[in-house]
C-alpha cells in the first residue's frame, strides 16, 4: 500500500490549472495540500505499485498540469518485496 | 483488515508525505521550509542517493531498524527536495529477499556457506601464494574510504598495481580529456551552470533518463518563464529530444568532425575569443599521424588552422548526417560571446573509440570562444556512478594512479605516498597495472598462455554483466581451473554466478560511507540500519584481508615502525583491532580513513574538508579551503578569480596545474577516425547500448524494487520501423541480434521511448537475462583504454519460437 507525497507544478493557465485541481480533489485517493503559488503539494494513498503509476500517469495527463516531481515514497515492508527473480 | 498500528502508521507516512512536499513547494516559492514533521517514531537522517553521479540528497525515514521511507532532502544544493523515479525508492533496494548473507565457497559446483575466517583466511592464502598475479576490481560505487583503503592494500602493502574500477568503462575518456587540456582531472563548473546557461547543449547525452533531476533544473526554468534553449546532438531521439529547440541527428563517431567544424568557423571568420586565447591558451596536437598518447606535442595557432582546414560544412555534413545550414547555426552559438552556453556530456562521448579526442575538442571550442569560467559557461562531463569522481578519480583507483592525481610513474608522486604511509620507500611499483579490459583478458586467459591475474576479489560492482565482448573478457573464466574469482556482493549476479568464493556486503545506509559526485561535491553519510544476515563493510573485508597476510608475515603489511598498514587508533592513542568485526564499529573506521586520505588532496589543490565539517553539510565542493575566520568554504567555479582561492588576484582566468607550466589551457586538434567496426554487408546494422530511466545500470538493485522492475521489467531492441518492416518485424516479434562476437535475442519495440534512425538499433544493457554485453565490441580509446559500448556492427533477424 504505497504512500508517495507528490509535488505538481500547475500550468500558466488560471482556468486549467483550477480545473486540475478540481479534478485531483475529486479523486478519493489524493490528498491536497496547501496551493503556494504555482505549486501543490499531494498525498497519493494506493492500493499497490500499478495503482500509485497508473495514478501518477492520470495526475501527468492533466491539461492542467505541467509536471508532478515525487517528493516522498513509503519504502514496501520487507516481507512485500519480491524475491528476486534474477 | 487493518490493525491500529497500521492505521497509525499510514497516518504518520501521510503525515510525512504531506509535510516533505509542502517544504519543497515553500522552498520553490521562496518561503519557509517546513521540514519533515517529527514525532511519527521515524528518525530521519540524511544521505545521497546510492544510484547516479547526480548526487541528490535523500532523508533516509527509519523505524524499527528497516528504512520506511525517502524524502528529497528540501535542504541539499543539488536536487533541492526533488528525486527522480529510482531516488524515491532507494530505500526499496535494501529488501530484496534473495539478500547474500552469507559467504559461500563453491565446492563441487555448489556455493556452500562458510565462515568469515575461512573466507578471509582463503582469500589470503590465494594473495599471498603469488601477490603479483592478484588483480582487485572495484568501482564509482566504492564509497571513499572503501576505494583508499583497497588503493593502500594493493599499491602500498602488496607492490601491485593491478587495481582498477569500473569507473574506466564510464569515464577514463573524460579524465584523459581534462588532463591533457588542463592539466588536472575533473570539471572547473558545476550544477549552478544550469542555471545561468542561455543555450545547453548535450553532446550524446539523454540526461531527462539519465540525469532526471539535473533535467528538471534546466526544465524548471521554462516554466519560470525563462529562456534557455536545448541542442540535442546524438545518434537516436530520446526523451531528452523531446524537449529539445534543436535535435541533429549525426551519424556515429561523427562528433568528432562536428566539433572541428565548430573550431574551423570561428578561426575561419575570424571570431573566436583572442583575448582569452592569447592570455590561457596554447594549442596540441598528436605527434604524428599513428600516434595516439596523453600529451601529444605543441603546436602553433598556424598549425591548428590549417589542420581544421577540411573541416567545411559541406565535409562535416557528409560525415554527420547534418545539413551544412543547421552545422553552421551550431557554430553561430559558439561565436556570439553574449550567449552563456554549457556543454553536457556522458556516455556518448566517454564510450568512444576516440574517446578523449572527442573530450578535448569540445574543451577546445569552449577555451577557443571563450565560453569558459563565468557562470553558464562550462564544458562538464557527467557520471555514472555515485562517486566515479570522489573515488576512482579523486582518490586515484585507477591501475595507474594514487590518491589526489597522482601517478604510480612519477617518483615523486611514489614517495609523498610512501612517506605518508610510512612504509619503505620503493614499495610503491612504478609500473602501472593493466587497465580493465587487459586486466579480465589476461584473468580469462589460460596460465601458460599468458594469462598472469590468476586471483581476482570484485567488489561493488558487476563485471559479469557490464563488461564488452563477455565470452572473452569473462565467461571464459569458468573453463580455467587455476583461476579463483571472489566477489563481495549484495544479491546474486551474474558475476556471483561463475564465482568461486562470495561474500555478503553491506550496502549504502548498512554502513558509513563517503561519496564524490560530478561537480566536485564531497558527501558523507552515517550508517543507519543494520546490514542482514552476515553481510559485512568491504573496507573491513579489505582490512581483514591485509590483517590475515600480516599474520602471514607479508612483508608489505608492515610499516616502518613494524605495525600494520591499517594501524587505526581511538582517540586516545590505543590502536583498534579492527579486522577483528567484534571491534570494527569500536570507532568511525570511514573517518580514520578519510583524515588520512585527505592528507593527499593537497598537491592538486583538490582540497577536502574536514570529516566532521562533511558531517554537517549535504556535501561541499572541493577544493574547499579554511578562511581566517576558520569557516571552510566550498568552490563552486574552479580556475575563475572570483570563485576559486588558488587563483592569484589579477589573473582573472588560471589554470594552474597547466600541462606547459604557464597556467594556460591547451585547445587540441584532434582529427576525425573513422570506428574500428562499422556495417558492412554480412552486419548492416549499428548497434548502440545504453541505460533507461527506470533502472541503474546492471539492475542489480533497481530490479528488485517492484514498483521499476514493473515499470520497465526486461531489455528490447529498439529498431525504425521501416527497417522492421523489411525484416517483417513487429511491436513485441522476437529478433535476434547477431555480431561477430555473439548474439541475443530480443523483443522488438518500436516507436518506443527513443527511435532510433534507420540503420541503427538500440537495446538498453540493465536486463540480466538479456545480456546484450555478448555482442558488444572491446575496441577502446588509445588513451583512456575505455570501450566503446555505442557502437558496434550487427545483423537483425526475425527469431521464430
Amino acid at each position: 500500500m504505497p504512500i508517495n507525497g507528490l509535488l505538481i507544478n500547475l500550468s500558466d493557465n488560471t482556468s486549467l490549472a483550477d480545473e486540475a485541481l478540481a479534478t485531483m480533489d475529486s479523486h478519493d485517493q489524493l490528498e491536497l495540500g496547501e496551493k503556494l503559488d504555482r505549486w501543490i503539494p499531494v498525498v497519493v494513498e494506493s492500493q499497490d505499485t500499478r495503482n500509485s503509476h497508473d495514478i501518477h500517469e492520470w495526475i501527468h495527463s492533466l491539461q492542467g498540469v505541467i509536471s508532478a516531481d515525487v517528493i516522498f515514497a513509503s519504502v514496501d515492508q520487507p516481507n512485500s518485496s519480491p524475491k528476486g527473480e534474477l | 483488515m487493518m490493525t491500529q498500528e497500521l492505521l497509525e502508521r499510514r497516518s504518520f507516512l501521510k503525515l510525512s508525505a504531506m509535510a516533505a512536499a509542502t517544504s519543497v513547494a515553500q522552498a520553490k516559492t521562496g518561503g519557509p521550509s517546513a521540514g519533515v514533521k517529527d514525532g511519527t517514531g521515524i528518525r530521519w537522517d540524511k544521505a545521497p542517493c546510492r544510484f547516479c553521479g547526480t548526487g541528490c540528497h535523500v532523508k533516509v525515514g527509519v523505524e524499527n531498524g528497516k528504512v520506511v521511507a525517502i524524502a528529497g532532502h528540501e535542504g541539499a544544493e543539488v536536487n533541492k527536495g526533488l528525486l527522480c523515479v529510482k531516488g524515491y525508492h532507494v530505500g526499496g533496494i535494501l529488501y530484496g529477499k534473495d539478500r547474500l548473507t552469507q559467504p559461500m565457497l563453491r565446492k563441487d559446483g555448489v556455493l556452500q556457506p562458510i565462515s568469515w575466517d575461512e573466507a578471509i583466511t582463503i582469500v589470503a592464502e590465494k594473495i599471498h601464494k603469488d601477490p603479483q598475479k592478484f588483480g582487485f576490481y572495484g568501482s564509482g560505487q566504492w564509497t571513499i574510504p572503501e576505494g583508499y583503503a583497497a588503493l593502500k592494500f594493493i599499491k602500498g602493502g602488496l607492490s601491485n598495481n593491478h587495481l582498477e574500477p569500473n569507473a574506466r568503462l564510464c569515464m577514463a575518456s573524460a579524465v584523459t580529456g581534462y588532463i591533457s587540456t588542463y592539466g588536472v582531472d575533473e570539471p572547473a563548473g558545476c550544477y549552478d551552470d544550469l542555471d545561468a546557461a542561455d543555450v545547453v547543449i548535450l553532446w550524446g547525452n539523454n540526461p531527462a533518463e539519465m540525469h532526471p533531476v539535473l533535467f528538471s533544473r534546466i526544465i524548471d526554468r521554462r516554466t519560470r518563464g525563462e529562456t534557455v534553449k536545448i541542442i540535442d546532438i546524438g545518434t537516436r531521439h530520446t526523451r531528452s529530444s523531446e524537449f529539445a529547440d534543436s535535435v541533429l541527428k549525426m551519424k556515429p563517431q561523427s562528433d568528432l568532425a562536428i566539433a572541428n567544424c565548430i573550431a574551423r568557423y570561428l578561426v575561419e571568420t575570424d571570431r573566436y575569443d583572442k583575448d582569452f586565447v592569447s592570455k590561457h591558451c596554447n594549442f596540441r596536437i598528436d605527434k604524428d599521424d599513428e600516434t595516439r598518447d596523453l600529451m601529444g606535442k605543441a603546436s602553433s595557432f598556424e598549425e591548428y588552422k590549417e589542420k581544421l582546414q577540411p573541416y567545411t560544412f559541406e565535409y562535416v555534413s557528409e560525415i554527420s548526417g547534418i545539413p551544412p545550414s543547421e552545422l553552421q547555426k551550431l557554430a553561430e552559438l559558439f561565436a556570439d560571446p553574449k550567449l552563456k552556453i554549457t556543454s553536457l556530456w556522458c556516455m556518448g562521448m566517454n564510450q568512444h573509440t576516440r574517446g578523449t579526442a572527442i573530450n578535448r575538442l569540445v574543451h577546445g571550442i569552449h577555451l577557443l570562444s571563450g565560453h569558459f569560467g563565468t557562470p553558464g559557461n562550462a564544458p562538464t562531463s557527467l557520471t555514472g556512478q555515485p562517486s566515479a569522481c570522489g573515488t576512482a578519480r579523486e582518490v586515484g583507483t585507477l591501475c595507474h594512479t594514487l590518491p589526489g592525481g597522482r601517478l604510480v610513474a612519477k617518483a615523486d608522486d611514489r614517495a609523498d605516498c610512501e612517506k605518508i604511509w610510512n612504509i619503505k620507500a620503493g614499495s610503491v611499483n612504478p609500473k602501472p597495472g593493466y587497465h580493465t579490459v587487459k586486466l579480465w583478458e589476461k584473468f580469462c586467459t589460460p596460465t601458460d598462455e599468458g594469462g598472469d591475474i590468476t586471483t581476482m576479489l570484485v567488489q561493488v560492482t558487476n563485471p559479469g554483466h557490464t563488461l564488452p565482448n563477455l565470452k572473452k573478457l569473462f565467461t571464459n573464466k569458468s573453463e580455467l581451473k587455476d583461476k579463483f574469482l571472489i566477489v563481495s556482493e549484495v544479491y546474486p549476479t551474474a558475476t556471483t554466478e561463475i564465482a568461486d568464493l562470495v561474500l555478503p556486503a553491506a550496502l549504502w545506509v548498512e554502513k558509513n560511507g563517503i561519496y564524490g559526485n560530478s561537480e566536485r561535491r564531497t558527501q558523507q553519510w552515517y550508517k543507519q540500519v543494520e546490514p542482514p544476515g552476515d553481510a559485512r563493510e568491504d573496507a573491513w573485508m579489505t582490512i581483514a584481508i591485509a590483517r590475515k597476510l600480516f599474520e602471514m608475515g607479508h612483508p608489505g603489511m608492515k610499516d616502518l615502525d613494524g605495525n600494520f598498514i591499517f594501524n587505526i587508533k581511538d582517540e586516545q592513542g590505543a590502536a583498534v583491532p579492527v579486522w577483528d568485526y567484534a571491534h570494527y564499529h569500536d570507532l568511525n573506521v570511514d573517518k580514520a580513513l578519510y583524515d588520512e586520505y585527505r592528507q593527499f588532496s593537497y598537491k592538486k589543490h583538490k582540497h577536502l574538508a574536514p570529516y566532521d565539517v562533511l558531517a554537517k553539510h549535504t556535501g561541499l565542493r572541493w577544493p574547499v579551503v579554511e578562511g581566517d575566520d576558520g569557516v571552510f568554504r566550498e568552490t563552486p567555479y574552479r580556475f575563475s578569480e572570483f570563485s576559486d582561492p588558488f587563483v592569484e588576484k589579477g589573473k582573472g582566468i588560471q589554470f594552474y596545474h597547466s600541462v606547459t607550466k604557464d597556467d594556460r589551457a591547451l585547445i587540441w586538434f584532434c582529427p576525425y577516425e573513422a570506428p574500428p567496426e562499422v556495417p558492412d554487408e554480412k552486419y548492416p546494422f549499428w548497434l548502440c547500448t545504453g541505460r533507461v530511466l527506470e533502472h541503474w545500470h546492471s539492475g542489480t538493485m533497481t530490479m528488485r524494487v517492484p514498483q521499476l522492475r514493473q515499470a520497465m521489467p526486461s531489455a528490447y531492441v529498439e529498431i525504425h520501423p521501416s527497417d522492421a518492416a523489411a525484416l517483417g518485424l513487429g511491436n513485441g516479434d522476437l529478433a535476434k541480434v547477431i555480431s561477430r562476437r555473439g548474439e541475443l535475442v530480443l523483443p522488438v519495440w518500436l516507436n518506443g521511448r527513443s527511435r532510433p534512425e534507420k540503420g541503427e538499433v538500440f537495446v538498453p544493457f540493465f536486463d540480466e537475462t538479456k545480456l546484450i554485453n555478448q555482442v558488444t565490441l572491446e575496441a577502446h580509446c588509445p588513451v583512456s583504454k575505455e570501450p566503446d559500448y555505442k557502437k558496434c556492427a550487427v545483423s537483425i533477424v526475425k527469431h521464430q519460437v
